[in-house]
């Protein structure tokens, strides 16, 4: 997975040198300029792409190649030749063994509080329980990075992450439609948070019509977690209000699934998860699992992307790099302080200026 | 967008449709510029931790085989985890 690259700083060694990007889209999959992901200094880039206008889109690339990525992987190893390409052995065995670091989640309480199952723990026990060979949709917020961790527990024949490159949230609905008629003879397991799951919920009676072999896995904390958990990390001391990203625990997901004809279940007890996904997951029609997780822990990749500052001349931008305040020409010419501590001085002499 | 709904109604007349180069052999796919591949490669070369990208148009069962073959072909500390990939 690519957040595996990543990992490299946090276990002493250094990230990539070089990245050749092929036949693979940019964006907020690839943590964008943040370098979080790919390294924004101190890597080159060869970047293949049959279209042009995607070379260069998040990062400047050193060699940007329009080409079919058979052609390029056929002219290169014409190029190159046989053997001769040196790696570093200690390179080579930090890269391999990337995606085989322990995870600190394996030792967390599989159940945070009664009924309220650990995201990550019910997430795996879900896809573990799931056959082998499915077109595995994963869509929503937090739920998303926790599924996209452990999406190799599912053992997919194929992964389709619906985030497309702005990080857009509901449209796995589409992306299971898609892929349900492209093969209807696997299974296609969509898996959304309970945030994500209002946008298209409706398409459930698409899949019931048209007999769709679709399993809807929610994954339910009742909140936005991404956006609550990162109004936490931003202002938890300075106002503990959080009207819109709370969700309510009223809302039936398997009730309404029932209603558009889907086979539906909750789930809360995390010895109930396997055998629901193993009936679930093999009906003749759609269904539906409503499983319910502790809505506490907070994703690292959510924490990632949250920079809290006080500083009063940075705009925070969650999900994005922070901003500079803009200072205003007009505000300049009549003040030489920038606006932010020209109001701060305002506030402290209590003087109306206006 | 607004179409006239006589046009939206209007039975097809299909011996009026242009229908391109559907039916006819795929077009060749965009090969690499020379030059474009002299320096991939050199920086292959120069590189010390290099990293391979790939997404949905770069590990279909059509171009797996490829990038797969390109890294065991080229490389010699990796053969024996392609291998494995390969199951040979």
């Amino acid at each position: 997975m690519i957040t595996e690259l990543a990992k490299p700083p946090y276990i002493g060694k250094s990230p990539p040198d070089l990245i050749i990007i092929v036949g693979s889209r940019t964006g907020t999959l690839t943590g964008a300029r943040s370098g979080a992901i790919l390294p924004n200094s101190g890597c080159k880039y060869i970047q293949v792409d049959v279209d042009g206008t995607e070379l260069g889109r998040s990062l400047p690339v050193d060699v940007g190649v329009v080409s079919d990525s058979c052609q390029f992987f056929h002219a290169l190893t014409k190029k190159l030749g046989l053997k001769i390409a040196k790696v570093d052995e200690d390179w080579a065995k930090t890269a391999s063994g990337l995606k085989n670091l322990p995870t600190g989640y394996e030792n967390v309480l599989k159940v945070m509080s009664p009924g309220r199952i650990h995201p990550y723990h019910g997430i795996k026990k879900a896809f573990s329980s799931l056959e082998p060979g499915c077109i595995l949709v994963i869509d929503g917020g937090e739920c998303s990075s926790w599924s996209a961790e452990l999406q190799e527990f599912a053992r997919p024949h194929l992964v389709l992450f619906s985030l497309g490159h702005l990080g857009f949230l509901g449209n796995g609905y589409g992306y299971a439609i898609g892929a349900a008629v492209a093969e209807p003879s696997r299974k296609v397991v969509m898996v959304q948070g309970d945030g994500s799951a209002g946008f298209h919920f409706a398409e459930l009676d698409t899949y019931s019509r048209h007999g769709l072999n679709i399993f809807t896995i929610v994954v339910n904390n009742y909140m936005w977690a991404m956006s609550q958990h990162g109004q936490d990390l931003m202002w938890r001391d300075k106002n503990t209000s959080r009207p819109v990203t709370t969700l309510s625990h009223e809302t039936a997901f398997e009730v309404a699934a029932r209603g558009f004809g889907n086979v539906a279940a909750k789930v809360s007890k995390f010895e109930d998860i396997e055998g629901a996904v193993q009936k679930l997951s093999k009906e003749p029609k759609p269904a539906l699992m409503n499983l319910i997780v502790a809505d506490n822990p907070i994703h690292p990749g959510t924490a990632a992307m949250i920079n809290p500052t006080d500083d009063p001349n940075v705009i925070v931008v969650p999900y994005y790099d922070n901003i500079p305040r803009p200072i205003y020409k007009e505000h300049e010419a009549r003040h030489p302080l920038p606006y932010s501590r020209y109001i701060t001085q305002v506030q402290k002499t209590n003087t109306a200026f206006f | 967008m607004d179409l006239p709904i006589d046009i939206i109604f209007r039975p097809v007349e299909t011996g009026r449709i242009s229908w391109g180069s559907l039916g006819k052999s795929l077009p060749f796919r965009p090969g690499p510029h020379p030059e474009a591949i002299a320096q991939s490669s050199q920086l292959i070369r120069s590189s010390k931790r290099p990293a391979l990208v790939t997404g949905s148009g770069g590990h279909s069962a059509e171009v797996l085989p490829h990038t797969i073959y390109t890294l065991r072909d080229t490389t010699e500390m990796l053969t024996h985890s392609i291998a494995r990939m390969l199951k040979l």
